[in-house]
């Protein structure tokens, strides 16, 4: 189960238009990416432990199989991963918009790491540029290859106490393409973050 | 009287910027309304002979009010304020019949470009 989210509503608000805007952007890229129209979706916020990721995904209910990567970020003094979650069709379905050949798993791997770059790369700098702050982001991880959605874990934010999470999902038009990124923040930068979040609703 | 204006967007926060975007000085009466549905209720009853609208929203999103008021040949000027950037959520909605297009976050100088390209302000 989520909780209660350890900020106001104000900043619940106010963090969701920023990743709003944040992850319309990145679906630009990734409409570029796959050649074909994104349809965005509301961004969730959560407040999680680390055990109940699969929780956080929500637009992935009832899916089978998943594989994720993600990408360490530092912004400021805010810390967390970025995490791209996908479903097993959807491989097939972005390799075929891409005109890519999944010849074994070491392929479906780049694909998943290129997809993670790809939505990251605009997503991140976006939501710094709007929290009025630097980042910088490590190189992407693969975590996982068709694992049952509920069994999806996280091993480096395993140690966390409570995560707050943002789900934004990606889906490619009349595609089965379905991909959930999922920010996730540890509660150690909420202090942060809602003075972050506090400065920009008082501008 | 000023005109009938309204603001539609999921985000308190968005509905807060594009309040603070417009001109000063101009003559409107704000209504808001924190979803599509909300949304076309006001413009039905005439409270949004000007609309900013944003596209992903729940109930019903930007997309759907649009051609609401298309198909109810409702008097309305609308221009959406979103975060989609895809270059086809633009000429979706100009062929939804919105009068134009500006990316999110929203800022008194792009309001205001568009407001006289048209000549409303």
């Amino acid at each position: 189960m989520s909780g209660a989210l350890p900020f106001s509503e104000e900043h619940r608000d106010c963090l969701q238009e920023l990743c709003n805007v944040a992850m319309g952007a990145a679906g630009e890229s990734l409409a570029d990416f796959a050649k074909v129209f994104v349809n965005l979706s509301i961004p969730k916020i959560r407040y999680i432990q680390p055990s109940q990721i699969s929780e956080a995904l929500s637009s992935l209910h009832g899916v089978d199989r998943v594989s994720s990567a993600a990408q360490f970020f530092s912004m400021g003094e805010h810390g967390g991963y970025s995490m791209v979650v996908i479903t097993d069709p959807s491989f097939e379905d972005l390799a075929s918009t891409t005109g890519r050949e999944l010849v074994n798993d070491e392929a479906r791997k780049q694909l998943l790491l290129d997809l993670t770059l790809c939505i990251n790369n605009t997503c991140l700098p976006q939501l710094a540029e709007l929290m009025e702050s630097s980042i910088e982001v490590c190189e992407p991880d693969l975590l996982s290859l068709h694992v049952p959605l509920e069994q999806l874990a996280f091993t480096d934010i395993a140690s966390w106490d409570h995560v707050v999470s943002v789900e934004i999902n990606y889906h490619l038009e009349d595609h089965p393409f379905n991909c959930d990124l999922l920010l996730l923040l540890p509660d150690e930068v909420v202090e942060a973050l809602v003075e972050a979040l506090e400065s920009l609703l008082n501008d | 009287m000023g005109i009938p204006v309204l603001i539609c967007d999921d985000s308190s926060m968005a509905r807060k910027q594009v309040f603070r975007s417009l001109p000063e000085g101009w003559d409107v009466d704000i209504e808001y309304a924190s979803n599509g549905a909300e949304g076309i209720e006001a413009i039905r009853s005439g409270k949004g002979e000007m609309v900013f609208l944003d596209l992903t929203m729940p109930e019903m999103d930007g997309y759907e009010v649009l051609k609401a008021i298309k198909d109810e040949q409702l008097k309305s000027m609308v221009i959406v304020i979103s975060g989609d950037i895809q270059p086809e959520a633009r000429e979706r909605v100009l062929g939804l019949g919105a009068l134009d297009f500006i990316k999110k976050p929203i800022s008194k100088d792009k309001l205001s470009a568009v407001l006289q390209t048209y000549g409303l302000m």
